[in-house]
This record gives structure tokens, sequence and C-alpha cells, in this order.
């Protein structure tokens, strides 16, 4: 057990230690992001009206918060192409090789990519925090707690995705379209009820995670402002994260345990 | 072989290498149509009616623009990618003019722009029933606004040396051209909530005039901008040559270092 943990945190830390490389990556993304914190989200939440069942929506506070899930969403994602990366350059086969259990492993990679990527949102986050006036300290830890574990379910679904697929045109394929469909088809920039007229938006929106992810974010960030217009209700919201970072690590390991060998193909 | 017909094969080499990049074609065309049956689709039911009557036909000719824009700046990392590896050695070593081989790979990126751009200039036409004169008008927009956005892109991508501050030159140049227009918002608005200069050069950014020349040839009833076409056509023939013209200076004074 010891021995395990020792080895979780050595891959842990393997993953951590790459955040590095991608300093002008993490520039890109912040620029993105403060353009539309500061230019896209003022702009339209001045010619949007739309009302939850308790008065107006404020939504450029509402707009923050999704916007920094948009960010957190795509490098969480963007950890499939890593591991394709690994495949095609024979790493993961190395890994393999370590004297670490398979389930260990995947775990280990599955958080490490977590912390990773929400490491790289920090910046983000750091200036939504400011723009919104999040009440106290324990909001701010509560945030960064749920956005941890929403980014390591997102890269264990990365990494599922990618150990089923072994291929990385394949893989491109399927990011660049799930990356566009699941955040418009979320609450990210629009509230639930705002979805109410076309049905099928509606419900796809319900049952997608990065609703949940964002709305439980809202609640803890402006919790006046969220009041009313979530997908659910906040504990709810909380299990269905907890529910599906769970199962896409678990999702992870089986894949691992099973598909890994067989090389990788184009 | 006649002059100009090099450049020719020169963006032609251009365009079979634009269909090399899947993910990012794929992610680009589910996002440029998620954001007009999605994202518009939604907004519609929450952008005020005083502001802008119907948001999905409002942007329906923004996509469009952006569709050129995005295909047409690809080019720029192309460029990027060779000079770093040093393959324009390569390129030039061939039997072709510096001329041709600058001339092909802006109209390369024109290309690109062209036929990434085709089936959303189709759609705009299957949603709004436009057709006849105008829509070469629409194509004639389609290729100055590829050409302005492919030289911008080449001249981004030789300006500064480092590979990656080229990368991020460019993304940031690529997001501030993408929201500081008036493909997501109508100018009325802008005018109240930027300084006269910048709003002033919001709207005659590129992708804003192409935009405008766009919702005037589709979607004329939705909005009441008021824009004279002629006036914006010459906007962007000078935006076009400028650009153009800086574009091929710097990719020639880099081929040549």
């Amino acid at each position: 057990m010891r021995e395990d943990l020792r080895a979780l945190a050595l891959i842990i830390l393997w993953d951590v230690r790459k955040l590095g490389r991608y300093k002008f990556f993490l520039a890109m993304r912040l620029a993105w992001f403060l353009l539309q914190v500061l230019v896209f989200g003022l702009i339209v939440a001045h010619m949007v009206s739309i009302r939850g069942p308790y008065g107006p929506i404020d939504y450029y506070k509402f707009y923050v918060v999704g916007a920094y899930m948009a960010v957190l969403f795509s490098m969480s994602i963007m950890r499939g192409h890593e591991i394709v990366e690994e495949l095609e350059d024979g790493l993961i086969d190395y890994q393999l090789s370590l004297p670490v259990k398979r389930r260990v492993l995947a775990i280990g990679r599955a958080l490490g990519g977590g912390i990773a990527s929400f490491t790289y949102s920090l910046p983000m986050l750091l200036v939504a925090v400011i723009v919104l006036g999040v009440p106290s300290i324990p909001h701010v830890i509560l945030l960064a707690i749920i956005a941890f574990l929403f980014a390591s379910g997102l890269v264990g679904v990365a990494m599922s995705v990618a150990l089923w697929l072994r291929s990385g045109d394949k893989l491109d394929i399927l990011m660049g379209v799930s990356d566009s469909l699941l955040v418009r088809l979320s609450t990210i920039f629009y509230p639930i009820v705002a979805l109410t007229p076309i049905a099928i938006y509606y419900y796809l929106a319900k049952v997608n995670p990065v609703s949940h992810a964002v709305d439980t974010l809202r609640v803890i960030a402006v919790p006046e402002h969220a009041s009313g217009i979530t997908v659910s209700d906040p504990l709810v919201m909380a299990s269905y994260i907890a529910g599906f970072t769970l199962a896409s690590i678990l999702a992870a390991i089986t894949l691992l345990e099973r598909r890994i060998e067989g090389g990788y193909g184009r | 072989m006649m002059v100009g017909a090099q450049a020719l094969m020169v963006a032609y080499r251009d365009l079979q290498r634009f269909w090399k990049y899947k993910w990012w074609l794929a992610g680009l065309i589910t996002m440029n149509l998620a954001d007009l049956f999605i994202f518009a689709m939604v907004f519609k039911g929450m952008v005020r009616r005083d502001v802008v009557p119907d948001y999905f036909y409002f942007l329906a000719p923004g996509i469009a623009s952006i569709a050129a824009f995005a295909a047409a700046f690809t080019i720029g990392r192309e460029v990027m990618m060779e000079l770093r590896r040093g393959f324009h050695h390569y390129l030039l070593s061939l039997p072709i003019s510096r001329v041709d081989l600058v001339l092909g790979r802006i109209l390369g990126g024109v290309v690109r722009g062209v036929v990434y751009q085709m089936p959303f200039l189709a759609l705009l036409v299957v949603l709004t029933g436009v057709v006849g004169p105008a829509l070469a008008l629409a194509l004639i927009v389609t290729v100055m606004v590829s050409a302005s956005m492919s030289s911008l892109s080449i001249a981004l991508s030789t300006a500064v040396k480092s590979l990656e501050m080229q990368a991020t030159i460019r993304s940031i140049t690529y997001f501030a051209i993408f929201f500081l227009s008036n493909v997501f918002y109508p100018e009325n608005v802008l005018k109240t909530r930027f300084p006269e200069p910048l709003y002033t050069l919001i709207v005659n950014n590129p992708i804003s005039i192409a935009t405008s020349i766009y919702r005037a040839i589709f979607t004329p009833g939705i909005l009441h901008d008021a824009h004279q076409v002629e006036v914006l056509l010459a906007k962007l023939t000078l935006w076009t040559i400028t650009l153009v013209v800086v574009g091929a200076i710097l990719y020639d004074r880099n081929l040549k270092s």
C-alpha cells in the first residue's frame, strides 16, 4: 500500500512537472479568456435580457463563470492528445514496464493531468474570482476543489477515449467535434431556462456533466445570482460531478488494464 | 512556364496540405455550425428584440466571414513552420521565381479561405433564398477578405524570430480580430461600449467590413446599421492591397535572410 502511494505520488509529479513546457500555450489561453471576459461578456451582457424564476439574471456574472469552465474544459481535454503522442512515442509502453500497478498508473495519470489542467487554469480562476467578487476564502477553496475534481474527470475521459481509439487522427476528429458540441450544449453560455424552447438542447444540457460542473461553480461563486437557474439542486450537481469523475477514472483504469497492448495504430 | 501559373501551383500545393489538418477542420466546421445552430438559436431567445430582432439571421453572415478568416489564416502557421525547419531553402531551390513563390503562398491562403467558406455561403443562400448577381459580389468579398487575412497571417509569421512568440502573436491577433469585430454584436451597441477611436477601428477591420457586406446582401432587413456597400467595398479593397503588399514584402525579406 505504501509503495503504491509512493508510486502514485511519483506519477502525479511526473505529469505536473510538464507544466513549464506550455508557457506560450497558457499565454494564448489567458489572452482568449481576457477577451471573453472583458470584451465579449461585457458587450453581450448589454444585449441580453433573461429572467430566472426569481427575477432578471445578471448575465455578465453568469458568463464569467462559463468562460472559466470553457478554458478548464479545453485544457483538460487536451490531455487526450498528449496520451496519443505518448502512445506514438512509446512512452506509455515504457510506463507499463515500470514496477507500478496499472491501476495506480491510471489513477496517477488522471489525477496528475487534473492537477496540471487545474494549475494552468489558475490565472483565469484568479481573474474570475476578482471580477465576480467571490465572498470568502472558503468559497475560493471550494471552487478550486470542484474545478480540480471535474478536471480530473475530464482527463479520465480524454485518457479513456485516447486509449480506446489508439489513433491520433480519429482522436483529433472526435475531440474537435466534442469540444465544440459539449461546450455549446451545456449551460456554459446560457442558463438552462434559455434552453427550454428547444427541447433536444434542453435535455442534452440537462445530462451534460459540463452543465453540472459550471452550475456548481456558479452556486459557490455567485450564490445570489445562481438560485433557481441551475440544472439541478447543488447537492445533486456535486454528486453528479463526483460520480462522473469516479466513473471516468474507472473507465481509464479498465482500458489501461485491458486494452493497452497491441501498440499504436493510425 | 508562364509567370502566374507557377504561383497557382504553389497555391495548389497549399490547398492539398490544408486537408491534412483533420482535427482542426473537424473542430472548425463543428464550431462554426454549432455557433449558428446552437449558440445563435439559443441566443435568439435571449437577445433583446430592440437590439437585434433576429440573432440567428444576424449571426449567420458573420459566421461566413469567420469561416473564410480562420481558413485563410492557417497559411501563416505553415510559413512559420517552414521557416523554422529551413524548408524555405528547398522552396527557393525550385525553378520558380521569387515573385511567384511569394504570391503563390498568399494565393494559397485565399484558396483555403474560399474553398472552406463555400459551404457556408451555400448555407446562407439556403437560409435566405438570395440568388443572382449579389452572389458574385459575395464571392468577391470572400476573395478579398481571404487575401487580406492570408497576408496578415504571413506577415505576422515572419515578423519575429522566436517560434513561440510568433504563435502567441498570431493567436492573440486572431482572437482580437474575432472578438473585436461586428460579427457577434451590432455596431450601435459597439458604439456605446467603446471610445470613438476604438469603435472606428473595430467596425473598419476587414472582418467587420466583410460581415457588413454579407449582411447587406443576405440579411438586409435584420438590422438598421446604414452602410453604403460601395464604400465598404472600397475600404475592403484598400485593406486587401495594403495587407497583401505588407505580407509579400515581409515574407520576401524573410526568404532572403
